[in-house]
């Protein structure tokens, strides 16, 4: 774990793995997972850094909102990358994601959306029946991890999440930044997984309808974290997205059916 | 109670006996398939003006059975004949096709329809995995995830791709979506258990098909109760049970001595019931399902029914109004089926089938529409 103090005066903890062109992964609302099976496998082809947003893990700085967490992370890029990145965004970290494109178009190369939740409603999902259940919900039957959790790192999750998500809880949903969704002009891909109980699948439309270069996949029958729920599809679609850009609409012998 | 009349496009007479399968198409007669096709489309249209409620059509593949090999082709086709009865594809066999081609085709038959099709979505039969090389264990999930493709392709107003385990689409966003909103009327086919648990899970109907009273009675008491457990109660016509060649008579007596040449016997191809058996054995059925595998491994093996069997059983309608009538009846308290998908190809002549519809569509089905 590695730590940069940037201009603003705000300390951030970030993991970097790996070598090539630069990715920066946004968490979503359970902060960084050290054991998560996806960071060495991007690191195969690229420079991955995961920074925690402020407030989350040993993270500091001042932001009430997505957009105030969005102007530290272009810190945290023009101090640490040093240009810019491939930066992918999920779930509750979708919203400074998004912000970061609209504010800082020349830092985001591409824009990958994993189940962002920055406009989405209450789940309908009934709640889950037990802890394993919610685990179940956010990473699937069958998560990609290194190494099985601890009680530890459940214990961090959930006190990244409970630490937050009051304070980031936009009241109007982000209407701002839905009104500025046009003006991102990173090539942008949504991801989500047509089983998800966190933020249903429906909620994706809107990047489509908003964001001028975008394209949309669903992972079929996968859980809200794609990362650990889908990691093999998530790692594959990520690469081939970065590599190719917008050819990777086309068909490769060997991809497709 | 609702009939749905079968257009099931046989071809008709061979000039050899059959028994492989696949059947050589050196048997087949270009002039004879346009002849029978066009017969078969003014049988349609009688139906549509009749009343039939529903007019089926499904696929099938390489045999003298049927010619819908393109059932969305077919349904098209049916759209140009009629004005009024649903058009029911019963249906295309999703786990065989593309199912974004299908989303399309079943998309644009709703609109050719004006908004009247009944969307079947199939596993198909076992036989049927020969024809395109699609392995009959993966049947189940190939199935579960094109029909979730499918209706996400009709339903989502935004391009969107697919990652999934057997389907991979970087773009999707069909045109014309679906007529009827948010979603035509949908069913699948099912005997087995997880057929049951996928539709009342899904909130869709149920075809049985194939089958008989004796076996689709459990299917579709299971079928309720999953529907039950996942609070809801299917409609009528939400339960589809066929097809049943349909002999009408003036009495009794007459009716089974029409129909008694025709269905008593031994009537199955080898080379189709080999197939079935090949395809059942490589894990078409799952291991949940026992009793319909060793139904197509024994298939052939018992003496033939006789006709009295056949109609305890369900499997035909014969008699006079009155009594199809009440054997009809039986299937609406038994099944709790809405609709019942009949077949009039019962090897009669080409005056003998619209005789049998007319008769059936005047003293039939208005009463049938009262069960």
């Amino acid at each position: 774990m590695s730590v940069v103090t940037l201009p603003g005066g705000a300390h951030i903890e970030y993991r970097e793995l790996g070598a090539g062109p630069p990715v920066v992964y946004f968490h979503g609302a359970g902060g960084v997972f050290r054991n998560a099976a996806f960071m060495p496998a991007l690191a195969q082809r690229f420079r991955v850094l995961a920074p925690s947003r402020p407030g989350y893990d040993g993270s500091t700085g001042e932001c009430g909102s997505a957009r105030d967490e969005a102007e530290v992370m272009a810190e945290f890029l023009r101090a640490v990358v040093d240009g810019p990145a491939h930066v992918i965004a999920e779930s509750a970290g979708g919203a400074a994601g998004c912000w970061l494109a609209v504010l800082e178009p020349s830092l985001v190369q591409s824009l990958i959306l994993v189940a962002p939740a920055a406009f989405a409603g209450p789940s309908h999902a009934p709640p889950p029946s037990s802890p394993e259940a919610m685990e179940v919900r956010l990473f699937g039957k069958s998560p990609a991890w290194t190494e099985p959790p601890t009680e530890a790192d459940r214990a961090a999750r959930q006190h990244n999440a409970s630490a937050n998500a009051a304070r980031l809880r936009s009241a109007d949903r982000n209407a701002d930044l839905l009104e500025r969704l046009p003006e991102i002009a990173s090539p942008t891909l949504v991801l989500w997984g047509t089983g998800d109980e966190v933020v249903p699948p429906e909620s994706g439309q809107v990047y489509l309808r908003r964001i001028p270069n975008s394209y949309r996949i669903l992972i079929y029958g996968a859980a809200h974290s794609l990362p650990v729920a889908a990691c093999h599809q998530f790692v594959a679609l990520t690469t081939d997205f970065i590599e190719r850009g917008d050819r990777f609409v086309v068909a490769e012998s060997g991809v497709a059916e | 109670m609702k009939a749905s009349f079968f257009a099931s496009l046989p071809y008709g007479r061979v000039s050899e006996p059959v028994s492989r399968w696949p059947v050589p198409n050196r048997l087949f007669d270009p002039e004879q398939a346009v002849q029978v096709v066009a017969s078969r489309m003014d049988h349609v249209a009688l139906a549509d003006e009749l009343g039939f409620d529903w007019i089926g059509c499904a696929e099938h593949h390489y045999s003298p059975g049927s010619l819908a090999s393109n059932v969305s082709a077919v349904a098209a086709a049916i759209t140009q004949r009629t004005s009024r009865a649903r058009v029911c594809i019963m249906g295309a066999l999703l786990p065989l096709n593309n199912p974004v081609r299908v989303a399309e085709e079943y998309a644009l038959v709703d609109t050719l329809s004006g908004g009247r099709l009944v969307a079947g979505l199939l596993r198909g039969a076992p036989y049927e995995y020969l024809v395109y090389n699609v392995p009959p264990a993966e049947s189940r999930s190939r199935f579960e995830e094109a029909w979730d493709l499918v209706v996400r392709a009709w339903s989502d107003t935004e391009p969107f791709g697919w990652e999934g385990k057997h389907y991979h689409f970087r773009n999707v966003s069909i045109w014309p979506r679906p007529v009827q909103q948010p979603l035509p009327p949908i069913f699948i086919s099912g005997s087995s258990k997880e057929s049951a648990e996928f539709a009342a899970r899904r909130r869709i109907g149920l075809g049985l098909a194939f089958t008989n009273l004796a076996a689709a009675k459990p299917a579709a008491q299971y079928y309720y109760q999953q529907a039950s457990e996942q609070g809801w109660t299917p409609r009528p016509d939400q339960v589809i049970y066929g097809h049943l060649p349909v002999y009408l008579a003036d009495t009794d007596e007459d009716a089974f001595s029409m129909a008694r040449p025709r269905v008593e016997g031994n009537h199955l191809v080898p080379g189709m019931m080999r197939a079935n058996r090949l395809v059942a054995e490589a894990g078409f059925f799952g291991p949940r399902n026992p009793e319909l595998l060793q139904r197509f491994q024994t298939m052939g093996e018992h003496a033939p029914l006789s006709l009295e069997q056949q109609i305890e059983l369900g499997t035909l309608l014969c008699g006079t109004p009155s009594t199809v009538l009440e054997q009809l009846r039986r299937i609406r308290e038994e099944l709790s089926a809405g609709v019942v998908s009949l077949n009039f190809e019962t090897g009669g002549a080409e005056e003998q089938i619209q005789a049998n519809m007319r008769r059936f569509a005047q003293e039939v089905l208005p009463h049938m529409h009262a069960l």
